[in-house]
């Protein structure tokens, strides 16, 4: 299946009409990875002239934070999801662990690209950055449901939850 | 400050980097609404939809953990609450009410949509100072989460009101509230 095939078909890209696929398929670099992949690496610095971030087409991503036993399955993400964000957004260092967990699709966008997106197709770039966006919602409201959890007294509950030994 | 003009004050935060005419772009599709003190915004595990900019007046913030609401911010005017809402709707984290006489505007996720067709360049403006805002939240939340599971923290300690915030509703150390 080709890559605008996959990007019709991700249920988070429904904003785009077909056409605007197109443009984003012209723009995005699509690549295969194996299951085990580290796509994104925690701690890794972020330079604000070639720096990415990735939308998942196909298969699913496991995102994590920490390591051995202090390692927190934070999200599962699948296809039309964004990762890599701050990438586009104030280059900080990348804040979690992406792992591919099954064999996966992934397309990346530079902020070079991007920049010239928002030039060449301006109602394109508003609604990829809608799709960033809403994404953030999603983490920050997920995150703070965690912090919720804990703050409730169950932390045993929420290390089960987060994949946590011990 | 809040400037004569009510376009103009949403350039303070919301549109760095728009001019006037842009500003008048975004206030043309929100919705002006008049509170009393006391009166509420949004109500905490409500279903929530929407933003809301402070044109005047100040907006208190209160969360309940379980032993009672505690005020964890105030918002003032150029700022605002619920770009968690307004661009994934779902149950609010915490209860918004007008701490005094407010003006306010509200952006639904409907307005965002038409906003995004009519002034493209205007909804990317804003979506990149929203999720800028939303990039700083989840690195304080997840500084505070690491605290709580005892998990190291790759980065400096978070910074800005919603840090701020989560330590004075859960404690500094994430200790339970």
């Amino acid at each position: 299946m080709n890559s605008l095939q996959l990007l019709r078909e991700a249920p988070g890209l429904d904003l785009f009409t077909d056409g605007e696929l197109e443009v984003l398929d012209r723009v995005l670099v699509a690549r295969a990875h194996k299951r085990g992949t580290l796509l994104v690496r925690e701690g890794a610095s972020v330079d604000a002239v070639t720096a990415s971030m990735f939308l998942l087409l196909a298969g699913e991503v496991d995102v994590s934070t920490g390591r051995g036993a202090n390692t927190v399955h934070l999200e599962l993400l699948g296809p039309g999801a964004p990762f890599g964000m701050n990438g586009l957004i104030d280059h900080s260092p990348r804040g979690a662990d992406c792992r591919a967990k099954t064999d996966v699709v992934t397309a990346e966008l530079t902020r070079l690209v991007f920049d010239e997106l928002v030039r060449s197709h301006t109602g394109v770039a508003a609604k990829f950055q809608h799709v960033i966006a809403r994404q953030l919602a999603k983490d920050l409201r997920h995150l703070t449901a965690l912090v919720q959890q804990a703050a409730a007294g169950d932390e045993d509950g929420l290390r089960r939850r987060l994949g946590m030994a011990g | 400050m809040v400037s004569e003009n009510p376009a103009a004050t949403l350039t303070l935060r919301l549109l760095p980097d728009a001019d006037l005419e842009q500003a008048e772009q975004l206030a043309a599709v929100m919705t002006p609404e008049v509170l009393l003190a006391g009166d509420p915004v949004i109500e905490q595990g409500a279903s929530s939809a929407g933003l809301w900019f402070v044109r005047e007046g100040r907006l208190s913030v209160e969360v309940d953990g379980g032993a009672g609401p505690v005020q964890v911010a105030t918002i003032e005017p150029g700022h605002w609450v619920g770009e968690v809402s307004l661009l994934n709707p779902g149950p609010a984290s915490a209860t918004v009410r007008a701490a005094e006489p407010c003006e306010l505007w509200h952006l639904t996720p409907e307005a965002l949509d038409q906003l995004r067709v009519d002034a493209p360049l205007v909804a990317l403006d804003m979506l990149q100072t929203l999720s800028r805002d939303l990039v700083e939240r989840i690195r304080a939340t997840d500084h505070h989460l690491r605290d709580r599971l005892g998990v190291p923290h790759p980065e400096d300690a978070p910074t800005g009101w919603f840090g701020g915030a989560l330590k004075r509703l859960f404690g500094a150390e994430g200790g339970p509230a």
